[in-house]
């Protein structure tokens, strides 16, 4: 089954995502906001991915778009500078990363690897990232995804 | 941890070896181990690895996990060069890209040359060696992949 | 004027009223004694013959008037033989010793005294000093003494006594006498008026002419003292001048001396600016020479700059070729490395390959050494070309330094140029003031030995005049000598008069 791989830009790296028809990707700039809850009127969560994945990744774009994933309860909506291809890829240009990393990794945002010909493209896992950022504001109140 | 090299390790250790520089320091890696010898770059980091993971690099559609020797054996960093190589090391199922400042050559140790580690050595950096060679009036030091595995599987 | 010039004649006389008409005086003594000879003669007679008187009396009368005759020609001859004092004392002495015999035998001791007492002594008071009045008072005195010792002896009698002699008689004597004194008195007087009125007069004209005369002597006292000052004066000054002359003389002498030194020195400064202009004058050559070398100099200095720039330029030029050798080498170095690394890949493979890969596990290490040779070969050019560019770098370094220098070295000769040109002005200016010297020092020299004749002059003059000057002072010595002479003599004058 083919999948279709999503890739974006923050201001230092670029990533994949594999494309899910619920999680929204939604322009903001201009006169579009975004607000502080979903189109089901559920509050919204804003993040940084870049910042969020690298400490040192800090836009400074004015229009941003935004992945909104949405969980049971809420939405959580991670911020990139820019979402610029989409590619249907054969499952041997996605691989998961090597377990000796992947074990030595303390949480699950990276699924694996695209690669295109000769270059490597980290592929996140957007729900794993909405979660741990649920479970990081929601921890004092003890909720759960 | 104490490495005794006995008789039957040191027949082992007698082969092909690639020697390479880890700073000032010369390192080899059994021969039958490397894969290929990649020139250096910039590998994809990946958020939340550990200092001896920098990233991944794509070698012909293989992932290639790169380690930092330097961080494993307490080596002073270098800035990458034009000599800088990986060396993809194949072993244990595992795919590595050892960060190597240069590689010199494919070596042959006989037996003889095979000498145990000195005792003053930093037990960090002991634990990843088998023994030491002398190769053209220089102190080789023998790199020990499965212990580097467990290491890397472990810590740091 | 005879009685002045017989006063001026009796100056020096002491006793000067008494003796002024004493002469005179006796002559009419004499004369008066003449007369009472001849009245006394009358009255005899008229005795005699009217009044019948005995002739002692006549003898006695007689007598006295032979004695008064005899008294006045004796008394006239003195005065004819000028000898006054002697006449005069004669006179007196005589006629009071007449009359004081004749009184007595006339009178006695009763006779008239009074007169015979007064009448010399007033004579004597009238004629003479009061010495003489004195000296006959007293010889009157003691003749009536002697005559009174001699009356009552009795050794001699008068002739008369006073009760014999009538009353007449004593009256006629008396009147006589009496007459004879005022005859004497007014000759004494007039005289002596007539006198004092010449007296006055003479006194005046003394007075006049001792005030003239103490004028003059206070002038010539004056002058003579001036004259002593002015000529102490004269004598020092003379005396100074002298020494002055000789100081003069001696000055002169030096500084002739020095003017011959100077005159010398004139003429060694003549011949040192000779030497001088000569100096300058082979400099100004020499110096023309040194500038043609200058221009050449700049001109060669302009020339190295050229070829330095040039040389810089070239060496730059080869600089950027072994920079592109450089970049080549490079590329060499990258081809070589990579060779390598596809060498020891390629023995890799060989060596994964087994029996297999034997023969290519050759190939690849051959591949690898010539990587390792090119590499090796590379890094020689490289450390070749390392230094042929230090060379470069050191031989643009050194050309910009040469060209520098050269810089600096063309200012210097230019600036040398300049100096040149300043010192052949001055070279030019040295001769001209040395020449100016030389002319200077000509004259100089000329002057100086007028000066030195001139000197001789002054000398010569200097020592005459300090001849004269001791003249001078020897007469002043003289003049001196003269003046205080002068000034005791005028200094006595006042005292005496």
């Amino acid at each position: 089954m083919p999948n279709l791989v999503l890739t974006l830009q923050t201001a230092r790296h670029t990533y994949a995502v594999i494309h899910r028809p619920e999680v929204q990707i939604r322009f903001i700039g201009g006169a579009t906001a975004l607000g502080t809850t979903d189109s089901r009127n559920r509050p919204l969560i804003k993040a940084d991915l870049g910042t969020l994945l690298d400490y040192q990744d800090i836009s400074d774009q004015g229009s941003r778009y935004a992945f909104v994933v949405p969980l049971r309860r809420r939405s959580v909506a991670l911020l990139c500078d820019a979402v610029s291809e989409m590619h249907t890829v054969d499952e041997g240009e996605l691989s998961p990363l090597p377990p000796l990393l992947y074990h030595r990794l303390p949480h699950r945002w990276v699924w694996g690897v695209y690669t295109p010909s000769e270059t490597l493209i980290l592929v996140l896992d957007l729900y794993e990232i909405a979660l741990d950022l649920i479970r990081q504001t929601a921890q004092p109140h003890g909720e759960t995804a | 941890m104490s490495v005794a090299v006995s008789e039957s390790n040191t027949h082992q250790l007698a082969g092909t070896w690639l020697l390479m520089r880890l700073s000032t320091e010369l390192y080899a890696l059994p021969g039958p181990a490397v894969r290929e010898l990649i020139r250096y770059r910039a590998p994809v980091p990946v958020p939340g690895a550990p200092p001896s993971l920098p990233g991944l690099i794509n070698q012909r559609g293989a992932i290639l996990t790169v380690v930092n020797m330097h961080v494993l054996l307490g080596l002073e960093q270098t800035v990458p060069s034009r000599t800088s190589r990986y060396v993809y090391v194949h072993h244990e199922e595992t795919d590595l890209a050892l960060i190597a400042d240069s590689v010199i050559d494919l070596i042959d140790i006989a037996a003889d040359q095979v000498q145990a580690l000195p005792t003053s050595l930093d037990p960090v950096r002991a634990q990843l060696l088998e023994a030491v060679v002398h190769h053209e009036d220089q102190i080789v030091a023998l790199l020990d992949l499965d212990a580097l595995l467990r290491v890397l599987r472990e810590a740091l | 004027m005879d009685q002045f010039s017989m006063l001026n004649k009796d100056l020096s006389d002491t006793d000067q009223r008494s003796a002024f008409n004493r002469s005179e005086l006796l002559r009419v003594s004499a004369l008066a004694l003449l007369g009472i000879a001849g009245v006394t003669l009358v009255i005899v007679l008229i005795l005699y013959f009217v009044i019948q008187l005995a002739w002692p009396l006549l003898l006695t009368m007689l007598i006295i008037i032979l004695g008064a005759a005899a008294i006045a020609g004796a008394t006239l001859l003195m005065v004819r033989t000028k000898r006054e004092n002697w006449g005069i004392s004669l006179f007196l002495y005589g006629f009071i010793a007449l009359i004081v015999i004749a009184n007595y035998f006339l009178g006695g001791l009763h006779g008239p005294i009074w007169p015979v007492l007064i009448f010399p002594v007033v004579t004597a008071g009238l004629l003479s000093t009061a010495r003489d009045s004195v000296r006959l008072a007293v010889i009157v005195l003691l003749f009536y003494i002697t005559f009174s010792i001699l009356e009552l002896n009795g050794i001699i009698t008068p002739v008369f006594d006073v009760s014999m002699i009538p009353n007449l008689l004593h009256m006629l004597i008396f009147v006589a006498l009496v007459m004879l004194l005022a005859v004497v008195t007014w000759q004494s007087s007039r005289s002596l008026s007539e006198a004092l009125a010449r007296v006055q007069e003479q006194a005046e004209a003394l007075l006049h002419f001792n005030e003239m005369m103490m004028e003059k002597n206070i002038q010539q006292v004056e002058l003579g003292s001036e004259l002593s000052v002015a000529a102490a004066q004269m004598q020092l000054a003379s005396q100074q001048q002298a020494s002055g002359a000789t100081e003069q003389a001696s000055a002169v002498s030096e500084v002739s001396t020095t003017i011959e030194e100077l005159g010398s020195t004139a003429q060694q400064i003549a011949q040192s600016s000779e030497l001088v202009a000569d100096a300058a004058q082979q400099t100004l050559m020499n110096l023309s020479m040194g500038q043609d070398a200058v221009d050449e100099a700049i001109r060669a200095m302009d020339r190295i700059n050229q070829r330095v720039q040039d040389i810089s330029a070239r060496v730059l030029a080869l600089g950027e070729r072994s920079q592109q050798i450089g970049e080549i080498i490079d590329l060499i170095d990258d081809i070589s490395d990579e060779t390598h690394l596809l060498a020891l890949n390629a023995a890799i493979e060989a060596a994964g390959a087994g029996e297999h890969g034997r023969r290519f596990a050759v190939v690849a290490a051959e591949v690898k050494n010539l990587a390792n040779r090119a590499l090796l070969a590379a890094r020689e050019v490289r450390g070749v070309i390392a230094e042929m560019r230090q060379a470069t770098h050191g031989a643009v370094l050194a050309a910009e330094q040469g060209a520098k220098e050269v810089e600096q070295g063309t200012a210097l000769s230019q600036r040398a140029g300049q100096i040149m040109d300043t010192i052949v002005m001055m070279a030019e200016r040295t001769a001209q003031s040395a020449a100016e010297i030389s002319l200077a020092t000509a004259q100089q020299q000329s002057a100086s030995e007028q000066v030195v004749e001139t000197m001789r002059d002054i000398a010569n003059v200097a020592r005459q005049s300090a001849a004269g000057a001791r003249q001078t002072a020897e007469s002043a010595a003289l003049l001196t000598g003269i003046a205080s002479r002068l000034h005791g003599i005028t200094q006595s004058y006042p005292e005496s008069s």
